[in-house]
């Protein structure tokens, strides 16, 4: 199903009134939540980065896609796991606050609005977003944070560290 | 200035003004023209970018979704036919790069698309490299597109593309400023320059109708001066055409006066030649009078008018003509005893009484030679009563000797001093012979002859009329004949005047050429004629004459009237 709604977006971006369209066929793909789990999901972001905390309400802007700069004017690259995935569920209902079906109606929207020049990057696998959060400067990943491996720089959020009590990401 | 300058000049301002106006017409419109040019082809431009911008937005949305939203856990290569459609929007794209390049002006409009054509190709490559990669090397994928392709997309869209747009948008601008300011400046020069015109044509037009207008004016009052006759007027000097009219116009008046003067010089002259003409004309009419006088005295007047119409007298032949001749009796001896004055001026008595008897009937003098008097009747003018008058005047001749003559007076008609009815003297009549000496008067020889002869006048100096023929010299040989106070007249004039007088025949007498010649005395008048008193007689004698010649006789001699 994955596919078939892949390939339709894929011909009906050429058109601009594809809009609707996909939104209607995300929400028939829409896949059912997991189970909420107790694994804190980390926040990495590369290591040249020089931001090292961040409020949650600067997260929720960056992952909304209203703030795509860093404060030194680099470009902010989300990268997310592809769905299914338990952080990007979590970061969709701890973050977004959406369902999979608004977090695609919603960037649709906004790209057809021309509000944003880019779009969260899917990634496949925890050990894929490690190294693309180290190679390209300005990224930021979502990782359960036992699948947190060397190189990437580790947020904080609110001052709290993953696993701290009171981050808000558990 | 003269007014042919005037016009070439008003003619080359209004064809220099003429020419900028085609010049700046020609300039605008060249302007225009590249203005429109530009901007079509910035329009041009336009369009292609904002296709260029909808295709390469189209594609980055496309790639934008495709990286992000669609993908899933199981996203799967990108097809071949998918790849080539997506090379072909690229290479389409780059096709409009390449329109675009080559509508590009300048090498700034070169530049920008060479730099937008860069950016597009590096970003073509990336978004290729990523669908080649797209579901087979995702990782590989998503960093083509994090590190080159949204960099390079984010350049050509935030500044190649806005570059480009506003490139054209100032390139659009400039045209159109061009345009306007092309039209502005035609228009406004060509406002200028027909207010110039207008207000050249209306400063030509205005200084020529002055020009015109005073030159006219002048020349007006000046034909009208001269046609008063006031030729001392000039017209005022001026550099123009009319300066040459006028200049010819005060040259005519001048000669006009000139001329004028001349008239006046040339009239006052010919009065005082006419004066002169007049008076010299008087003096010939004078010198006519005395010397027609003198011609009528000397000639005859048919003669005389003959002489003065042509210069000369033809000799004419008179068939019945009557010569008298007289020759006083004791001339010779009186002359060798009387001074010349005293014997002159008694010769001048008595020829001055023949010529008042010899006019009075009718008679032509001829000529006096020495003592003798010669007249003749029936020339110039014919008639039939000339023997007849000859012998009156013999008559008359013979008493006016006889009689006594008052001093002073001229003889008459009524016998005092003259035959009766003799005009009277043109002057004052000198004392007669006898009374001047106390002696006897000249007896008197008259021979009268009638018959042929010719008469004209010859040589042209002293005039005479004259008259040749055997009648001139028997008439002499009639008088050399006869005797003191006879009268003797020939066989001719006797058949002539039988009628009239009484007469003697003396038989034949010879002259002194010895022919023998039959002669009369004549004694008076016949006694049928003679009445019981002198107005008898002259009655009788004028019906007679009346009746043979039809017209008044002239006087007759008182001693024939009181004969009985």
């Amino acid at each position: 199903m994955d596919r078939h709604s892949t390939l339709l977006l894929k011909t009906l971006a050429r058109w601009g009134g594809v809009g609707l369209a996909l939104i209607v066929l995300a929400a028939a793909v829409e896949p059912k939540p997991r189970a909420q789990r107790s694994t804190p999901v980390a926040i990495l972001v590369n290591p040249a980065t020089r931001v090292s905390n961040l409020s949650l309400a600067e997260l929720r802007e960056i992952m909304l896609g209203n703030r795509q700069f860093w404060p030194d004017h680099q470009p902010i690259v989300l990268l997310l796991r592809a769905p299914v995935a338990p952080e990007r569920t979590a970061v969709l209902h701890i973050i977004y606050q959406m369902s999979e079906a608004e977090f695609r109606q919603y960037w649709i929207a906004k790209i057809f609005r021309d509000e944003t020049a880019t779009a969260p990057k899917v990634v496949y696998s925890a050990s894929m977003a490690s190294e693309l959060v180290v190679a390209i400067p300005g990224s930021i990943a979502f990782l359960e944070a036992d699948e947190v491996q060397p190189g990437p720089k580790v947020l904080t959020i609110d001052g709290k560290k993953p696993g701290e009590k009171g981050y808000p990401l558990q | 200035m003269t007014i042919q300058r005037k016009l070439s000049l008003a003619f080359a301002v209004i064809l220099l003004l003429f020419g900028v106006n085609l010049a700046i017409y020609f300039w605008g419109s060249a302007e225009r023209t590249r203005a429109v040019s530009t901007l079509s082809r910035a329009l041009t431009r336009d369009s292609l970018i904002a296709n260029m911008d909808q295709k390469l937005d189209d594609l980055h949305k496309q790639i934008t979704v495709l990286s992000g939203i669609s993908a899933g856990a199981g996203a799967a290569a990108s097809s071949p036919q998918e790849l080539r459609q997506f090379t072909a929007q690229l290479n389409r794209i780059a096709g409009n790069i390449g329109q675009l390049d080559a509508l590009a002006g300048d090498a700034a409009e070169r530049t920008e698309v060479d730099d937008f054509a860069a950016t597009f190709a590096q970003l073509s490559r990336s978004w290729t490299r990523y669908y080649q990669d797209f579901g087979v090397q995702p990782d590989v994928a998503v960093m083509e597109l994090a590190l080159h392709a949204e960099p390079l997309s984010s350049e050509l869209f935030q500044r190649r593309l806005p570059a480009l747009q506003r490139g054209e948008e100032a390139r659009v601008r400039q045209a159109k400023a061009n345009f306007a300011r092309a039209s502005s400046i035609t228009d406004r020069v060509s406002v200028g320059i027909f207010i110039l015109t207008l207000l050249a044509g209306v400063t030509i037009a205005l200084r020529m109708w002055r020009d015109v207008a005073a030159a006219i004016d002048d020349l007006t009052r000046g034909a009208s001066a001269w046609g008063r006759g006031m030729l001392d007027h000039r017209l005022p000097e001026r550099q123009d055409e009319f300066g040459q009219i006028g200049a010819s116009f005060n040259e005519m008046a001048a000669s006009l006066t000139a001329a004028r003067e001349s008239v006046r010089q040339h009239a006052l002259q010919l009065e005082s030649s006419n004066r002169q003409l007049a008076e010299t004309n008087q003096q010939i009419e004078k010198q006519k009078q005395v010397s027609e006088s003198l011609l009528l005295n000397i000639l005859p007047a048919a003669i005389a008018e003959e002489l003065q119409a042509q210069g000369k007298v033809s000799p004419r032949y008179f068939e019945d003509v009557t010569i008298l001749f007289t020759d006083f009796v004791g001339f010779t001896q009186a002359s060798e005893s009387l001074p010349v004055e005293e014997l002159i001026r008694r010769l001048h008595h008595c020829f001055t009484r023949f010529d008042q008897i010899a006019g009075a009937c009718g008679l032509e003098k001829l000529k006096t030679i020495g003592d003798a008097y010669m007249c003749a009747g029936g020339i110039p003018t014919k008639n039939s009563s000339h023997p007849v008058d000859a012998v009156l005047a013999a008559f008359a001749m013979v008493e006016a000797l006889e009689q006594p003559a008052r001093p002073g007076t001229a003889p008459d008609a009524s016998g005092e001093g003259g035959p009766a009815g003799a005009a009277p003297a043109a002057g004052p009549v000198p004392a007669r012979p006898r009374e001047a000496d106390g002696a006897t008067p000249w007896p008197v020889r008259i021979g009268i002859h009638t018959g042929p002869v010719a008469a004209g006048v010859v040589g042209i100096h002293k005039f005479a009329f004259d008259v040749w023929g055997d009648t001139v010299n028997f008439a002499s040989r009639l008088e050399s004949a006869s005797e003191a106070n006879g009268i003797n007249v020939s066989a001719s004039t006797y058949s002539r005047i039988k009628d009239f007088f009484a007469c003697a025949p003396r038989g034949q007498v010879m002259t002194k050429e010895n022919k023998a010649y039959a002669m009369y005395f004549v004694t008076g008048l016949r006694g049928d004629l003679q009445g019981a008193e002198a107005g008898e007689t002259a009655a009788a004698f004028a019906r007679r004459y009346q009746i043979y010649f039809a017209k008044q006789p002239p006087p007759l001699p008182s001693r024939l009237a009181a004969v009985r």
